[in-house]
């Protein structure tokens, strides 16, 4: 029971994104993702997420092939939070919220809705702006707004609870300030612990050593190391990754990465 | 249900529903039948509110004296005079149903140059009365609107009398075209010099109808309708005569402007200042006053034959 | 952008607003069309259109008017007016850009070539078709203009599968531009006649209405109208972005293609009709927005009945300001339309600046 991909190579054009990549996500697992720039994350998270059909391998949704699902199916079974700009027009926080419950059309009540919408508000920390709309907002309450709705679109109604739900991340911290990075991943990392499989792409090595599980090193396409984060969380492995010095420091229980050349 | 309070709402009805308003005279009093452009016989019974579409129309109207029933005319009914303080309801080729139909008409006589369609079916379907009178660019349509007019308004004996005069005007004048030896190459234009090509007249024209009438040929006869035309067709056409309204030669600022502009400076009717001109109404609107019309355009191209006024 | 959160007054919670405009267009869309059908060049007092209303007797003349003039072009403004609302609404959703308008598919551009080609050249045309079918040459002519443009906007966006909305609206200008090309040239042959008609149509007029014309074209506006409606969840999905409807559960091509689609046959549909009214399409949805919000469940059928509305209104004013003659209602929608864009442009403007 996985969200997986297997021998997954995907090309544009003459570009080779990725090559023979071959991961799952558990449940109860958060998955990070690691990798410069260009090293095929995001494209690697949209194969999980289903968005197309690879040029080679395939993406698999507990054993059974993802593009036979259809995005309705799909929707009901993962959320996605990607980075992305302002809606194009003026949504509140909370009707973008209530935006995630759509795929659960005809199989919620409006009662069921408001439940998910208010439990997603409320897990984000974005209640307090909930009825503001999202032009006056900063780039990290935007954020946040976005995790809610991915949050509600999981809200799976009581009659639909059964079947294992996934949560997708693109770099869900990007514009958030420390305090709710760290609220963020904490209550991701809750999620997982209540049985959700989740997959994140981080920039930031600390936090991908501190909230995950295991940790997939991407580099220019292909698995350059897949592990715990203690295994492979080091500078021999990093380095010729990053192209930059690593030292690592212990603070208390946690290692923690230092850039120093 | 009685009949006679359930006929008249039924008609209406039925006009609602679009079908053609059957015309009886159940009850009402007799009314005058008139040949249409279409070969459709209307039945007028009841002139007493006439809206004339057309400048010629209504200048029929005022000739055979019926104008103290006309209630309204369109914008391009301009003679004579009084006809400009009558109520206008706009242009002729734009009318608007409901306009026409608040003057509460009970006929509306029109050219088939009036439009759009649907208006005045819809003024029809309304149970107005709507003649539709052909606008051929010929003597015998003048007297085909003057008769057709006269018939329309009970005014036969005045119709009788004016066409009885414009045969004989154009008896006078078709006589003495035809005894020109020569048939001089004109061309005429209905816009010019206002930015934009100059609209010349071309086959079906008003224009091109006059220049016939007066014994000349139209040199720009290979297109129909007004149609822009080049400066360097216009040399090679080499007319002998120009046509224009006065209005035209106005609005550039005299005959020798127009002259002078390129596409006719080269042209003979430009070397020996040959331009023949009239009120823009007067020479294309093909109503009563056409003969004085064609007169004034022959004698600019049959200068040696004389074409007096009549007495 | 700042990394200042702005603070904002209590705001009326969404969903009551979204309630209250509803009613209030309604409201307006009633009111609207009551005048539409009671005011004009003829006067007819309520006590008569009760009477007509009522089928008891009443002067033949009035009830003519009423019934076979006035009630069939109220009925058309609405119809044209609620059709170019709604399709304006579900294009500025599909391209994600609030001064989207249905003519960037082409669809007027392709009927208003059409026409004009009809109207100049339909001349030699004519003698093929029997009298009772020439009314309907024009609107037959433009409709099918319209879904010529479309479709050609449409393959050009499309490759493998895929609609490109980017490419469409470049396909889209060109189309335009091509077809402006066309209209120009035959304007410049055209005769003094066809001018007049020529300028009549692309100037947009209801004045055409009568029950034997409106009543084929309404279903090729209302239907596909109807089915827009039913594309709320879609169009607010993609709003986020076409990669999050679809992890919404949208099916974002097949949603794209219906919505062209749609919007080509309610737009050519209308213009068959009406000719080319402006602004409609463009300026609708905004006040819509303005007033209760981008959710879509508002703005669809808010924009098809301010759409109405408001085109019974400027209907109303072509028909009184120049009585008993009538301005193109293109015209008067323009003039409406444009101070009222330039003012929600204005706010916009001022709204971001901070």
């Amino acid at each position: 029971m996985t969200l997986a991909v297997h021998e997954l190579t995907q090309r544009i054009g003459r570009a080779t994104i990725l090559q023979d990549i071959s991961i799952e996500v558990r449940p109860g697992e958060m998955l990070g993702l690691l990798g410069p720039n260009g090293a095929g994350k995001s494209t690697l998270l949209g194969a999980l997420a289903g968005d197309f059909k690879p040029t080679a391998g395939r993406a698999s949704l507990d054993g059974q092939d993802l593009a036979r699902l259809d995005a309705l199916a799909r929707a009901r079974r993962r959320a996605v939070m990607r980075q992305h700009g302002a809606p194009a027009f003026d949504f509140t926080v909370r009707e973008i919220v209530e935006l995630g419950r759509s795929p659960w059309v005809g199989r919620s009540t409006t009662a069921d809705d408001r439940r998910a919408v208010s439990r997603a508000l409320a897990l984000a920390d974005v209640e307090r702006f909930a009825d503001r709309a999202t032009g006056t907002l900063s780039g990290g309450e935007r954020q946040r707004a976005q995790f809610a709705r991915a949050l509600a679109q999981l809200d799976a109604p009581p009659s639909q609870v059964a079947a294992q739900r996934y949560l997708l991340l693109d770099e869900p911290t990007s514009s958030l300030d420390l305090s709710h990075q760290h609220a963020l991943l904490t209550s991701v990392r809750r999620l997982a612990a209540d049985g959700l499989g989740v997959c994140v792409v981080l920039h930031d090595l600390n936090l991908a050593a501190r909230y995950c599980d295991r940790v997939l090193v991407l580099r220019q396409g292909r698995a350059h190391a897949m592990g715990t984060p203690l295994e492979v969380l080091t500078p021999a492995t990093l380095e010729p990754v990053y192209d930059v010095r690593f030292a690592a420091l212990q603070a208390g229980d946690a290692t923690m990465l230092a850039v120093i050349g | 249900m009685s009949g006679s309070i359930l006929l008249p709402r039924r008609r209406a009805l039925i006009a609602a529903a679009g079908v053609p308003l059957l015309l009886t005279t159940r009850g009402a009093a007799a009314g005058v039948r008139v040949r249409d452009a279409r070969g459709q016989e209307i039945e007028i019974k009841d002139a007493s509110r006439i809206v004339a579409v057309g400048g010629s129309v209504t200048e029929v109207i005022y000739a055979l004296g019926g104008e103290k029933n006309l209630v309204a005319t369109d914008s391009t009914s301009l003679f004579p005079a009084a006809a400009r303080e009558t109520p206008k309801i706009g242009y002729m080729r734009t009318l608007s149903a409901e306009g026409v139909l608040s003057l509460r008409p009970s006929v509306v006589i029109t050219t088939t140059a009036a439009g759009p369609e649907a208006a005045l079916r819809q003024i029809a379907d309304a149970g107005v009365a709507v003649l539709v009178l052909s606008d051929d660019y010929s003597f015998d349509a003048v007297i085909a609107k003057i008769e057709g007019i006269g018939r329309a308004l009970r005014l036969d004996k005045a119709a009788a009398d004016l066409t009885a005069k414009v045969r004989a005007d154009t008896a006078d004048v078709t006589a003495r075209v035809a005894q020109s030896k020569t048939r001089p190459r004109a061309l005429s234009f209905l816009t010019f010099g206002q930015g934009g090509a100059p609209q010349a007249a071309g086959r079906m024209t008003a224009a091109d109808g006059i220049i016939r009438l007066a014994g000349g040929v139209n040199v720009f006869d290979a297109w129909s309708g007004y149609k822009p035309m080049t400066p360097e067709a216009t040399v090679a056409a080499a007319p002998e005569v120009i046509m224009v309204g006065t209005q035209t030669i106005e609005a550039i600022g005299g005959v020798d402007k127009i002259l002078a502009d390129p596409a006719l400076a080269l042209t003979p009717a430009a070397t020996h200042k040959r331009v023949a001109s009239a009120d823009a109404l007067l020479l294309l609107g093909f109503g009563p006053r056409t003969p004085q019309a064609v007169r004034i355009v022959a004698r600019v191209f049959h200068p040696d034959i004389e074409f007096p006024d009549p007495r | 952008m700042s990394d200042l959160s702005i603070p904002a007054a209590a705001a009326v919670p969404r969903r009551v607003k979204r309630r209250l405009a509803l009613v209030v267009f309604g409201v307006a869309l009633g009111l609207a069309f009551l005048c539409g059908v009671g005011f004009g060049a003829v006067r007819i007092m309520p006590g008569d259109m009760l009477s007509i209303v009522l089928r008891s007797d009443v002067d033949p003349r009035l009830e003519a008017v009423f019934l076979a003039i006035r009630l069939p072009r109220a009925v058309l403004a609405l119809v044209v007016g609620a059709g170019l609302g709604i399709a304006g609404a579900s294009m500025q959703g599909l391209f994600r850009n609030p001064l989207a308008d249905p003519g960037l598919i082409g669809v007027s551009a392709g009927a208003a070539l059409a026409a004009v080609t009809v109207i100049v050249l339909g001349g030699s045309v004519l003698h093929l078709i029997t009298p009772a079918q020439r009314p309907w040459l024009l609107p037959a002519a433009s409709f099918i203009g319209g879904l010529i443009a479309t479709a050609l906007v449409y393959r050009m966006g499309t490759r493998g599968g895929t609609t490109s909305v980017a490419t469409m609206l470049l396909a889209g200008i060109a189309v335009n531009a091509l077809a402006a090309a066309g209209i120009g040239f035959l304007t410049y042959i055209a005769d003094e006649n066809q001018l007049r008609l020529l300028m009549f149509w692309t100037m947009g007029s209801l004045g055409a209405a009568s029950w034997g014309v409106i009543l084929p074209a309404l279903p090729l506006v209302v239907i596909p109208a109807l089915l827009l409606l039913r594309h709320h969840r879609a169009l607010d999905a993609m709003a986020l972005g076409e990669r999050e409807a679809s992890h919404l559960g949208i099916e974002v091509e097949g949603i794209k293609t219906r919505i062209v689609v749609l919007v080509a046959l309610c737009v050519g549909g209308a213009v068959s009709v009406s000719g080319i009214i402006g602004f409609v399409g463009l300026v609708v949805p905004h006040l819509v927005r303005l007033i209760g919000g981008p959710r879509h469940t508002l703005v669809l059928p808010g924009a098809a009945m301010l759409g109405g509305a408001l085109m019974l209104s400027a209907d109303l004013v072509a028909r009184l300001i120049m009585a008993p003659a009538e301005m193109p209602v293109g015209i008067v929608m323009a003039a409406l339309g444009a101070p009222v864009f330039l003012s929600i442009m204005a706010r916009r403007h001022a709204a971001t600046a901070l």
